[in-house]
């Protein structure tokens, strides 16, 4: 193969020239040929190749000859000497201008291994001349030829135009010609040539990258990033992602014109991944990126060379230098120096491959895994294989013991990460993060700017944060549609992109709120004040909650704070003129509410306030004036009218115009109209529950009518075997040597019983059927020894439970009917037993109280019960653990059994709302180390409760294998955030005693302190100013203890 | 010599940091054009020039450099603050070295060059510290990348050290190197990216 090319430059005007890019790339692919000089040139070689140039050019000169030299290829320069340093007048209509090489250029090229060769004197076609004419053309004058005494040898005809005479001619003078077409591939006089274009390609090995994501979405940006820009591309890039819960997905989708994206729809661990991975791709050759890892731009060209180069070689391994906050702890390991003597890059070298090294690599890994290997030898050995060490260590073992050996590429071209879980690492992804949102924003402004500039409005209209407002606009242009589904999703999409923008967050509490799910809305409230506590919209909010708490103090702070933020904010002025009047300081509400006119001046609310203020003062006529102004604007207010018809049955007379009010009253620049965009309405939605002891009848109400007709209370969905096998029962063994509940129940009891003579008096609380108390009385060792008292609030439970006593015979149980927010014990027990029962108690200090007070001496306490937040609400960050996993899962399991509908967020609703399930839940682990000593605890459930409960729990079959699979990675993930003390646990097993009783406390995962710790920084509103705590529950017992 | 633009498009005069075509070099006359008054992009004046100088600087290793190259060092807007006992400033335009040797330190030579005259100067080995700003983008290089690769290749010590700063949106290059550091901060209305690698 001979190779012909004419012009090489950055910029690529005609075919005649190849692109600097695409020369480099041909260079490089010809790796795989033997490059010649003409003069060793076999034609029947395929594997030989030569690299000529006709004209010759500067730009050759310029940009080739670097690159011939970096490549070390003897190359040939077919001069026409005419135009040597002229320019290519000549085919000036074809071509754009290009200067020929002057002899100094050519000269250095021949230093740098190039050969002049001859392509005429002038360039003509030479099949058109006569004998002496050709043989001028043909004949190299002396001062060329001294270019380089060894060229010219080879001759290229011009045009590849040649016949019999002029090759009769070439053939006298020179070794050998070359054609371009008209010629073959065997006569040494006609060789002909390939035309090289930009678009030329030479056979080269193909590479399959495949990089393995398994929620590195942190990182994998950058790792993308890294296999995008090699210098020699692999043929197919594929991102494999092992069902990931982060936001990897979002981050590859980025990407998805450039690289190939499978996501595994559930998560096969290593094994199977890359098999399945190595399986969609078709590169002779192969290598794997860690997501959170980068490849340096020359590895593809560098491992490639290397495999292509050494057939006998199944893997190219390369060096690896260590980066991330935590490089040094394993430079320090492996003997890794520090790159340019910062402490930022470490340079691990490995050992070549010989003999030596071969034999110990079974015990000495030097062949990281993301090596690059033959797939020839990966079939050959079965692929990947479970093995006790890594997978990749295990492969490569395996072929090398099939007989195959291992090339060294002794660079740093593998970036290997070295992180732990903290945040340091992120920066240099929140930057490529900022790099793609800025672009993203930058499109987003300009169509905004264009829809602007179309609907006649100036691009200033988008000012401050135009994506927020057009966001915002949008979802209100939704809102009026009024397909809340669709607002809530718009939001909800908007917060991947804007995760910490206040304003949207706010939004999604209004609209949360409004449809009542109040639990969801307080945690979107949450999020909000966290993002941005200076939001006008949330100090309203603030002082709404704070009015309504009775700290009028708080109120007034908050208000003036939201008017302060935002002269504009009227719902706020007219919620700060309220309580102005409302403490007593009507001359204070006048201005702000005069200002509110000036913005509205038909605001009914504002009169109205306006109206009764003027009242108190005894403006009699200035009231007067403001109600029949508030009928004028809203005929059907009742209250106005009232007014009005008091103040004629006094005999007052309105003042009928604005210059006969008050001074005070008197509005400044009432034309100046203004309309408030959609807000949703002044708050005070979030009455707190009214707690009035009507409320709490209607809740016992409640309360009884829904345990009443069941007979089974205990009865959850079947997955909640399979999960407590797998988890609790194991974890109660470990610290008490039985699985089962009642087992450990019994045995405590049993204990006790053994340990003395006479009775043991057992308190059960919230006893319900009594099935649980009997069962553990039956696994007794002397249940005739036992006194078991059960209290419930239910009658027809109670009646039930006596029932079953009798029938189970035992007659020393009895079951009596008793509110536990007033429960009232006689004598000493010492055993207390609580199932499930404390999340339905208001009164836990009265209750806790009384059970202390009725402690016999060796009083042991156990409890069974709810402990995460008030209603069973999800906190935050469970929340967001559970969202994550829920945007994965198939519909089957959104069915939401409750509700009878599929669910595009979890049920996260608020149980205390309706009766008193989980009226106190998060009261009650700190009120009980408050009152006893904790000597066994066991934490448990962080998010798997929300797949499991009477919701969801009947989407997962015991018997799919694929639903237990995919319950038990949950509940894996569950454990981990559980022992990482990542997340609060809803449930906890407790043995507990008097104060003082117990010298040390038995634990697994979390302590209780940790617990609340953990809850309290999770939440994070304990902290906050202006916030309450979960308050509103906990001044609840005063109305019941009453 | 000059790298002669074919480009038909010229770019447009009051921004030059407007959008350009992938395969098409600037034309060196607006260059020219462009540095006929000093500081014709207002990098002295601009907090976030300044900043990009700053956070350049601060991203050196410390050591002792010998001999530095500035790659496209206009008027020496950077050139004059590096370190190093000998600096180099190379522009393609010569209006811009003709500002930069004004009131130029001893210790600071500027020449005019383009990047790719560089193989010609026999510069083999003779840097030990490359800084190149804002001139590795298409409309300098068009397609002749890897070239670039090779160029900076030629003229870094083995161990030196090269500085990359340039708008992450137009850049697409990615020296086959150590990478010492990496980082992105706000440009203008852009994204820049920093790098510092060790050859």
């Amino acid at each position: 193969m001979i190779l012909m090319y004419h012009k090489v430059h950055p910029e690529t005007p005609t075919k005649w020239w190849v692109s600097v890019d695409a020369f480099w790339r041909q260079m490089e692919e010809l790796r795989r040929y033997k490059i010649v000089s003409l003069d060793e040139y076999n034609p029947d070689d395929p594997k030989h190749a030569c690299i000529t140039f006709d004209g010759v050019y500067e730009n050759v000169y310029q940009f080739a000859l670097p690159i011939l030299r970096k490549f070390g290829y003897p190359f040939e320069l077919f001069i026409t000497s005419a135009v040597i340093g002229r320019s290519n007048e000549f085919d000036q209509a074809e071509e754009p201008p290009a200067r020929f090489a002057t002899r100094e250029q050519l000269a250095k090229c021949v230093r740098a291994g190039g050969r002049l060769q001859w392509h005429t004197v002038t360039h003509p076609d030479c099949t058109t001349l006569d004998a002496a004419a050709l043989a001028y053309e043909l004949t190299v004058p002396e001062d060329v030829r001294e270019l380089d005494p060894q060229g010219f040898g080879w001759f290229a005809y011009p045009y590849g135009k040649h016949n019999p005479t002029v090759v009769d001619e070439v053939k006298r003078r020179f070794r050998g010609a070359l054609s371009c077409v008209g010629g073959n591939n065997s006569d040494r006089y006609q060789l002909n040539r390939l035309e090289v274009t930009s678009e030329t390609r030479f056979p080269s090995s193909s590479v399959s990258l495949i990089i393995a994501n398994y929620n590195y979405g942190r990182f994998a940006a950058e790792a993308i990033e890294s296999a995008l820009h090699q210098t020699v591309l692999p043929e197919e890039i594929l991102f494999i992602d092992d069902c990931s819960v982060d936001n990897s997905m979002e981050i590859a989708e980025r990407y998805k014109d450039r690289i190939r994206i499978v996501r595994n729809e559930r998560n096969l661990g290593i094994v199977a991944n890359f098999n399945k991975a190595v399986s969609l791709t078709n590169g002779e050759y192969i290598c794997f990126l860690g997501a959170d890892n980068r490849l340096r731009s020359d590895y593809v060209e560098k491992c490639k060379l290397a495999l292509d180069t050494h057939p006998e070689a199944a893997i190219a391994y390369t060096d690896v230098a260590l980066f991330g906050p935590r490089a040094e702890v394993l430079a320090q390991r492996v003997g890794a120096t520090s790159a340019a003597g910062t402490a930022d890059v470490f340079l691990w070298r490995f050992v070549d491959f010989t003999e030596e090294t071969r034999r110990s690599l079974a015990q000495n890994n030097f062949i990281h895994g993301s090596s690059m290997y033959r797939r020839k030898a990966f079939e050959q050995v079965g692929g990947y294989k479970d093995s006790a060490g890594p997978e990749d260590h295990h492969l490569f073992v395996r072929m090398v013991n099939a007989g195959w050996s291992a090339v060294h590429c002794a660079e740093f071209l593998l970036e290997y990460r070295q992180h732990s879980g903290d945040q340091a690492n992120t920066q240099l992804n929140a930057g490529l993060e900022m790099a793609y949102w800025k672009k993203q924003y930058k499109q987003l402004k300009q169509q905004y700017d264009q829809l602007a500039g179309r609907a006649g409005l100036s691009p200033k209209h988008a000012a401050e944060k135009p994506v927020i407002a057009h966001l915002l606009a949008e979802i209100d242009a939704v809102l009026e549609r009024g397909d809340t589904t669709a607002a809530l999703q718009r939001l909800r999409r908007s917060f991947t992109c804007f995760p910490e923008q206040a304003k949207l967050h706010f939004r999604y509490f209004r609209l949360l709120q409004a449809l009542g799910r109040t639990a969801e809305a307080d945690f979107a409230f949450d999020l909000a004040m966290q993002y941005d506590p200076s939001l006008p919209e949330i100090h309203n909010e603030l002082g709404v909650r704070a009015f309504h708490r009775g700290n009028l103090k708080l109120a007034l702070q908050n208000f003036e704070r939201a008017v302060r933020l935002d002269r504009d904010f009227l719902d706020a002025r007219k919620n700060l003129a309220d309580l102005y009047v409302h403490t007593g300081r009507p001359e204070d509400a006048i201005p702000h509410l005069r200002y509110v006119l000036s913005r509205s001046s038909d605001d009914a609310e504002a009169l109205l306030s306006l109206g009764s203020i003027c009242v108190s003062l005894d403006w009699y006529g200035d009231a007067f004036y403001f109600f029949n102004r508030v009928l004028a604007v809203d005929p059907s207010n009742e209250t106005a009218r009232e007014l009005v018809e008091a103040l004629q049955a006094k005999g007052f007379t309105p003042v009928t115009a604005e210059s006969e009010l008050n001074e005070l009253l008197r509005p400044t620049s009432s034309d100046r109209r203004y309309h408030p965009m959609l807000t949703l309405t002044r708050r005070d939605a979030h009455n707190p529950n009214d707690t009035g002891e009507g409320e709490y009848r209607r809740k016992l109400g409640a309360e009884i009518a829904r345990y009443a007709g069941e007979i089974n209370v205990h009865d959850l969905p079947p997955i909640n075997h399979v999960v407590n096998e797998a988890s609790l029962s194991q974890w109660l063994k470990e610290l008490t040597g039985e699985s089962d509940i009642r087992d450990w129940w019994a045995k405590e009891i049993s204990e006790m019983l053994k340990s003395r003579a006479g009775n043991v008096r057992v308190l059960s609380i919230g006893c319900g059927n009594g099935d649980v108390e009997l069962d553990v009385l039956a696994r007794v060792c002397e249940p005739e020894r036992v006194q078991l008292l059960g209290l419930d609030l239910n009658p027809t439970m109670i009646e039930r439970a006596n029932a079953l006593a009798a029938e189970r015979g035992f007659p020393q149980a009895v079951f009596s009917v008793q509110d536990l927010n007033n429960v009232n014990l006689s004598g000493q027990f010492d055993v207390v037993l609580a199932s499930h029962s404390l999340h339905h108690i208001v009164a836990l200090e009265k209750l806790f109280a009384a059970i202390d007070a009725a402690a016999s001496e060796q009083f042991i306490f156990l409890v069974n019960d709810m402990i995460g937040r008030n209603g069973h609400v999800m906190w935050p960050a469970t929340s967001s653990v559970v969202r994550t996993i829920w945007d994965t899962l198939d519909r089957k399991y959104k069915y939401n059994a409750y509700w009878k509908t599929y669910d595009d967020e979890p049920m996260n609703h608020d149980c205390s709302s309706e009766g008193f399930e989980g009226i106190r839940a998060q009261d009650i682990l700190p009120l009980l180390i408050q009152w006893f000593d904790c000597e066994m605890f066991l934490p448990f459930a962080t998010i798997i409760n929300r797949f499991t409960d009477r919701g969801y729990g009947h989407n997962f079959h015991p018997d799919d294998p694929q639903d237990r699979d995919l319950i038990m990675r949950i509940l894996d993930l569950d454990l981990a955030l559980l022992k990482e003390k990542k997340l609060a646990p809803v449930q906890c097993l407790m043995k507990l005693r008097t104060k003082g009783a117990v010298r040390h406390l038995r634990y697994l995962f979390q302590t209780p302190e940790e617990v609340i710790q953990l809850r309290s920084r999770e939440i994070g509103r304990e902290e906050f100013v202006w916030g309450a705590p979960d308050t509103r529950r906990v001044e609840t017992p005063s109305l019941v203890t009453s | 010599m000059q790298v002669v633009g074919y480009g038909k498009s010229s770019y447009a005069q009051t921004n030059p940091l407007s959008t350009h075509t992938m395969n098409v070099l600037q034309p060196i006359d607006e260059l020219e054009q462009w540095y006929e008054k000093p500081d014709p992009w207002h990098y002295e004046t601009n907090p976030d020039d300044l900043n990009r100088r700053a956070m350049l600087l601060g991203a050196l290793p410390k050591r002792e450099y010998e001999s530095v190259l500035d790659i496209g060092c206009g008027d020496g807007f950077i050139t004059k603050r590096l370190p190093g006992k000998r600096v180099m400033g190379i522009d393609v335009s010569s209006n811009a070295i003709r500002w930069a040797r004004q009131n130029a330190p001893q210790h600071i030579t500027y020449e005019q060059h383009s990047l790719f005259d560089i193989p010609e100067l026999e510069w083999e080995n003779a840097f030990d510290l490359v800084v190149a700003t804002g001139v590795f983008y298409p409309q300098y290089l068009a397609q002749s990348k890897k070239l670039v690769y090779e160029i900076v290749d030629r003229v870094l010590v083995p161990g030196g050290i090269l500085v990359s700063v340039h708008i992450h949106e137009w850049y697409a290059l990615r020296f086959p190197y150590v990478t010492l550091h990496r980082e992105y901060y706000s440009y203008r209305e852009y994204t820049h990216i920093l790098e510092v690698y060790q050859k």
